[in-house]
């Protein structure tokens, strides 16, 4: 058997333990330590073994998940998150659907304080979807709104996938975390855009909320300035090249805890409990990471990369490959998750980008967005099963993806801008330095 | 059986106590290095060693038991919720002798590496020297633990395939600790 049949073999194994619920992580590796014994025999797949997930961990720069997996936690705790839905109710409910607008809008106001896109939707789900169905709002658009919108949790910064492919791409992060701003914003848009449009077309969809008036809304703001400052100050100080990201994490983190406490929302409980499910996600995330560095050694042993490159050539044009790339991932976003995808896809595709003069900002960019519809699409998405667990049994799996159908459409539409006008993501990078 | 269950169930807790503390403290020295940096010019020394080699190593690996104990790790429930009990328990069987396997080997591969680096004396010389040994057993003495858990979550599960009508693991978790 040559090496790429056994690469391929590999995959097929890969997918038969998935289906059989074995975690992503032991599917990964096992299937990585196998296919290397076979490969290149038992001394040099020891040697990986022993390097590499000790390797992987003790490193500096991955150091910023967990710092801003903690900000997150702690904003969660400390009830921070609740004033965000708050600000965006008082500002949007105007709006034909205002409350599933609010929705959007507060889920991208916390994903400027959460990494990740899971912990969003969990986090405003719990605050959203239940004030959506208390108006009698359409069950289908109050779920496919959060499930939605939670994806905005990886592309607005900060970003633990954006944050795994800079180490990965060795690209600056405060760039890849500029240029995924405006993408962030965009497909924010374009979500309103779509629930305006839908409501307005059927307005029993969203009844209309009461007037908000505006002493109520600087009021909403009154209780939420601190986490904005927070956040500029976190981000100003990556994107002026004042600190790295983990330093910035840990700088938020430790700053939500200080307007925890000093608001007193945040308790001493409340905190135990974020610094428990911060090392949790921690430790799965970085798991799943350390088995995909072993299946890529798999792929590099057998020259895997070099493979597909071939296969692709060198002259498909960029739009093209970028295109391909989006339906290669729609299809692994299906069956895995999304660091894995990543993982597994980084060193085939990094080459590629490479030789194709496609900028590794705007690739990096790109791919979060299509990790985070992956969040959404049948037959496995994290995001779908995530606000499935919060509302119970109000709704049925089916409905939370049909009603997640409507924001697909807008996410082409989003995809589409994007890969037309580039400058949507490259602009900003290119006025900052790295 | 019951009783190893429990006494692992306690023992991960305890290791994602010492986690959140590192965690704590990782948060805390990045802070007081960039505090130090900037207002008095005088940074915390070694705070990138400290951090990469030790507290990234204690975050990553030390709550390996308590996730797997939660049955918190991510996998794929596509084929999963359409089986009958019987189906269930076996597939659990599948998973937990699977994840069993692979800690094992990294555990192995890990406590190799560990002491030989304990051995050495492993060190790296930053602004201050930082010894680098004692983190390499996080992952050996962790992942040796959770390897355990799994295969005696195995054996239950083959026993309740054994026996029709017993809850799966869902019905275990998530929120037990």
């Amino acid at each position: 058997m040559d090496s790429i049949t056994l690469v391929y073999w590999a995959l097929a194994a890969l997918m038969v333990l998935l289906a059989l619920r074995v975690p992503v992580a032991a599917a990964l590796g096992l299937v990585a330590i196998v296919g290397m014994y076979l490969l290149v025999g038992e001394r040099a797949t020891w040697g990986v073994l022993r390097s590499v997930p000790h390797a992987f961990a003790a490193h500096w720069s991955l150091s910023a998940i967990p710092m801003f997996l903690f900000m997150g936690y702690i904003c969660f705790a400390a009830g921070l998150t609740d004033g965000l839905f708050r600000v965006a109710r008082a500002w949007l409910n105007f709006l034909p659907g205002g409350l599933a607008i609010s929705s959007v809008g507060g889920a991208a106001l916390f994903s400027s304080v959460t990494g990740s896109s899971v912990a969003c939707a969990a986090a405003m789900g719990k605050i959203a979807v239940p004030a959506m169905l208390d108006r009698g709002y359409d069950p289908k658009l109050a779920v496919g709104t959060i499930a939605a919108a939670g994806t905005m949790g990886s592309l607005i910064p900060p970003s633990t996938i954006l944050l795994l492919y800079a180490v990965f791409a060795e690209v600056p992060v405060s760039q890849l975390f500029i240029g995924a701003v405006i993408p962030g914003l965009l497909t924010a848009l374009m979500y309103a855009l779509m629930i305006l449009a839908r409501v307005k077309y059927n307005p029993a969809l969203a009844p209309r909320e009461a007037e908000v008036d505006w002493r109520e809304r600087f009021l909403s703001l009154a209780d939420t300035w601190p986490l904005f400052l927070l956040v500029v100050t976190v981000f100003g100080g990556i994107f002026a090249g004042l600190f790295s990201a983990t330093e910035a994490g840990a700088i938020g983190a430790l700053a939500s805890m200080a307007i925890g406490f000093a608001k007193r929302t945040l308790s001493w409980e409340a905190l135990r409990d974020a610094g428990f499910e911060t090392i949790r996600s921690t430790s799965a995330i970085f798991l799943i990471a350390v088995a995909a560095a072993l299946l890529t050694r798999l792929f590099a042993f057998a020259g895997f990369p070099d493979y597909v490159q071939g296969l692709i050539g060198e002259d498909m044009s960029p739009l093209l490959i970028i295109i391909a790339v989006s339906l290669i991932y729609l299809v692994l976003g299906m069956f895995l998750d999304p660091i894995g995808v990543m993982l597994l896809t980084l060193p085939v595709l990094l080459p590629i980008f490479e030789t194709a003069d496609i900028s590794l900002i705007y690739a990096g960019v790109m791919i979060t967005k299509y990790l985070e519809i992956g969040l959404i699409t049948p037959p496995v998405g994290l995001n779908v099963f995530v606000i499935k667990n919060v509302v119970a049994d109000k709704v049925s799996i089916s409905d939370v993806f049909r009603g997640v159908g409507w924001f697909l459409l807008a996410d082409v539409v989003t995809v589409a801008i994007l890969i037309a006008f580039p400058a949507t993501v490259l602009w900003l990078p290119s006025l900052i330095s790295g | 059986m019951q009783h190893i269950d429990i006494f692992l169930g306690r023992l991960g807790r305890l290791l994602a106590l010492a986690a959140s503390l590192c965690l704590v403290v990782m948060m805390l020295q990045i802070c007081l290095d960039v505090g130090g940096r900037y207002l008095f010019g005088a940074p915390m020394p070694s705070t990138l060693e400290i951090v990469s080699d030790w507290w990234m190593p204690a975050l990553i690996f030390l709550p390996l038991l308590n996730v797997e104990w939660r049955n918190e790790n991510i996998a794929v429930d596509l084929f999963y919720q359409s089986r009958g009990a019987r189906a269930q328990a076996v597939m659990d069987a599948v998973a937990y002798v699977c994840f069993g396997v692979f800690m094992a080997l990294i555990a192995y591969a890990g406590f190799e590496q560990a002491m030989r680096a304990f051995r050495q004396g492993e060190f790296i010389v930053g602004m201050i020297p930082v010894i680098t040994w004692p983190p390499r057993f996080f992952l050996p003495v962790a992942g040796g633990l959770t390897a355990l858990l799994c295969f005696v979550r195995a054996l239950g599960a083959l026993a309740r395939a054994a026996s029709t009508q017993a809850p799966t693991r869902d019905d275990q978790g998530p929120h037990r600790g």
